[in-house]
């Protein structure tokens, strides 16, 4: 009888320990999120005061707001491109590294940390100048290597605003990506690469049926967590396209800063930040369930 | 032992959450003691008028530690009114302001940027003055009429203007002489600037500084050529737009045809706001480009040989010189439970002495542009030019209008839409808003 009691008594006081923190997390996140959420059903004037209750035709009339389906569109482009670019420079960058006998190593690795480590605006700033019409660097440096012969309006046109952005974040994430998928690497036995050798594999074999399964949980979750980060950016496409010209590179996240900040429309971002949770958070939580999960049972 | 160390931690961690919570209170008492300073120093002196009491007075971050100076002789006037100001920075000053008001937390004397007073006004939020306007008989006729359209609703005024300033064309006499070109004879036309512009046009330096970027910028060249033709912006009772007409047509293929076929405009256009034209003009790159006069300082200081000349912004053949009107006032609010102090406070910063210090650019009594602060030759101009000031209209809804006229510019400019479709686009765009 004691045992017992004395075993609730210690679990009690775990939960008093944790209390400040949970307190901490209930009030940031999950306090704001259903907020969000119910805002979302709400329809404000903050001119009037009034808080209507329109319910799901707030979501209809969202969905027929061409600006709407426009910026879901391009944050579906602008995270795919983002995320397969940062990946496949990032691993093949990290393997070259690791398999590499190369002297600058250390150096090489310093080096290739600064787009990760910069502050987001800083970096922005500087890509904002490089991709100038008139003064930048790279309209410069593509002349004068003859690949083109008048300046491209890289973030200020339709066709090339969001591409300008997605190699901005690519460039800031390849670091990371390198850093994790070479961690992963040295973490796959060098037993087993040898056992395969001598059972007569090729170096492609080898790459192929024991490095990859072996990073792959690590390589997933590497994944995931690039395509939630780039889904809910913010910095880099304000900073330099600023969703322009006229929406043509605003993404979810700028568009619901639009209707928030500058139109004061609270009900209407509620209700697309609502709907940027739901995408999110459906990738996020397929994503584990088909991909990681099924991972780990093998 | 463990858990008591561990009881501690908690205890630890619970009191930093309260104390960080608490923190807002301590501003409230320093505010406190400073005011019981105040009182202790006004006591001291004898009473004028029998206006007292205490007031809030919500401000701009850039007048933070100038108000002592300027508030000197109110002091002395009132010596039983106490003032509490509370500096507020621009970035998020119009959301604190709504939220306030409508929660009726807002202070009693507001400094509102003239975009807002109207539709404060008719949410309710501020106090008629016509009474008080009489009681202690101000002359509004010392003001600018333009400045008194921002406040006035149906013949009543519900603010006193302190500030008003408005646009001027700058022009660099040296480029002016290259082109062969009369460095004392800027364009009075905008055609004529168009000619001036194409002139000036040759390598990497153009004629004129069009804005493509930032709404604000770019929609401010807009209106100030509509408004030189005339064309207002949206109808009398602000529920219909009224620009898609023949006239403003006119303006928006004009100011678009800059860019896309006279070629007078830098071919980075929609990367442009006016920061950046002010830095290419100082650097020469630029012949001619529209701002205020706080950005005279600035262009000298890039570049102390800058040989510039200023004029009023050309009017369109047969119209009238227009420039969009901006500036500050100042409103009492429905909350206001001390009215004569209040009234008495926006009166003193209202008036022509001391609007003259209190606002960062001119004053919006006409009788202050003979004030020594204006003396400067270069201020001419500009002090000149606020007689042509138009003021946007008071809509609430005003920001997202000129969101969507800069989006549809954009388009324009960027080659993805003609004039024509854009502006009856914006047109229906701003009439979806304003229903």
């Amino acid at each position: 009888m004691s045992k017992n009691r004395r075993r609730i008594e210690k679990n009690c006081w775990g939960y008093v320990y944790i209390a400040p923190a949970l307190l901490f997390v209930f009030a940031v996140m999950l306090i704001p999120l259903i907020y969000t959420l119910i805002m979302g059903f709400m329809k404000t004037d903050l001119f009037t005061g009034k808080i209507k209750f329109v319910g799901v035709k707030q979501f209809i009339r969202i969905f027929g707001d061409p600006y709407f389906r426009l910026a879901v569109k391009n944050t579906f482009l602008w995270t795919a491109g983002s995320v397969v670019f940062q990946f496949l420079i990032g691993f093949i960058i990290a393997n070259i590294l690791n398999a590499s006998q190369v002297r600058g190593k250390t150096i090489i690795r310093i080096l290739l940390m600064v787009p990760w480590v910069l502050p987001s605006v800083v970096s922005a700033m500087v890509w904002d100048w490089s991709y100038h019409p008139d003064y930048g660097m790279i309209n410069e440096m593509l002349k004068r290597a003859g690949i083109i012969t008048q300046s491209i309006n890289w973030t200020s046109s339709g066709s090339t605003a969001l591409i300008s952005a997605i190699i901005v974040n690519v460039w800031k994430m390849v670091p990371f990506v390198a850093l994790m998928t070479e961690a992963a690497l040295q973490g796959v036995s060098q037993d087993l690469k040898e056992a395969a050798r001598v059972d007569g594999a090729k170096s492609r074999q080898v790459f192929f049926h024991i490095v990859i399964p072996e990073i792959s949980s690590s390589v997933n979750t590497v994944i995931l967590l690039l395509s939630i980060w780039t889904m809910n950016s913010f910095t880099f496409i304000y900073l330099l396209t600023e969703g322009g010209p006229a929406h043509s590179s605003e993404i979810l996240s700028l568009y619901i800063y639009r209707q928030a900040f500058k139109n004061y429309d609270f009900g209407t971002a509620s209700a697309a930040a609502s709907v940027l949770f739901v995408i999110t958070a459906a990738i996020a939580l397929m994503y584990n369930r088909f991909v990681i999960r099924r991972d780990r049972e093998c | 032992m463990k858990k008591r160390i561990a009881m501690l931690l908690a205890g630890a961690m619970v009191l930093t959450m309260l104390g960080a919570c608490g923190a807002p209170e301590n501003e409230s008492t320093d505010n406190r003691t400073e005011q019981v300073q105040e009182e202790v120093q006004n006591k001291e002196n004898d009473t004028q008028e029998d206006v007292s009491g205490e007031i809030t007075v919500w401000t701009g971050s850039w007048n933070d530690g100038l108000m002592d100076e300027i508030m000197k002789d109110f002091y002395d006037q009132y010596p039983d009114v106490k003032v509490n100001f509370e500096y507020l920075p621009w970035d998020g000053m119009e959301d604190k302001y709504l939220s306030a008001l409508q929660a009726g937390a807002g202070p009693d004397v507001l400094d509102m940027a003239i975009a807002w007073t109207i539709p404060y006004a008719s949410m309710g939020k501020l106090q008629n003055l016509d009474g008080y306007i009489e009681t202690y008989q101000v002359d509004m006729s010392e003001y600018y009429e333009c400045a008194l359209e921002t406040l006035t609703i149906d013949g009543s005024y519900y603010a006193l203007p302190y500030r008003s300033e408005t646009m001027c064309l700058f022009y660099n006499k040296d480029l002016f002489e290259k082109a062969g070109l009369d460095p004392d004879a800027p364009p009075a036309t905008w055609e004529e600037l168009r000619e001036y512009a194409v002139k000036l046009t040759k390598g990497d330096v153009f004629g004129f500084g069009m804005c493509g970027s930032n709404a604000g910028n770019t929609t401010a060249q807009i209106y100030s050529m509509m408004f030189s033709k005339g064309v207002s912006l949206l109808n009398e009772d602000m529920t219909e737009a009224a620009f898609n007409t023949k006239e403003g047509m006119e303006v928006f293929s004009f100011w678009a045809d800059l860019f896309l076929k006279d070629g007078a405009v830098a071919k980075s256009v929609l990367e442009n706001d006016n920061t950046t034209n002010r830095n290419l003009f100082a650097e020469g790159k630029l012949g001619m480009f529209m701002s205020g006069s706080y950005d005279i300082e600035p262009i000298l200081e890039a570049n102390p040989e800058m040989n510039m000349g200023f004029a009023l912004c050309p009017a369109f053949a047969g119209g009238k010189n227009s420039a969009v009107l901006g500036g500050w006032n100042l409103g009492m609010s429905d909350t206001c439970k001390n009215p004569d102090a209040a009234f008495a406070l926006m009166r003193y910063l209202a008036s022509p002495d001391v609007s003259v210090d209190f606002s960062s650019t001119f004053s919006s009594c006409k009788s202050a542009s003979a004030n020594e602060k204006y003396s400067d030759e270069k201020l001419k101009v500009f002090l000149e030019a606020i007689n042509y000031g138009v003021p946007l209209p008071g809509s609430p809804h005003m920001n997202q209008i000129t969101d969507i006229i800069y989006n549809e510019a954009q388009a324009v400019l960027s080659g993805s839409k003609d004039t024509e479709t854009a502006l009856t686009d914006a047109e229906k765009g701003v009439n979806d808003v304003l229903q």
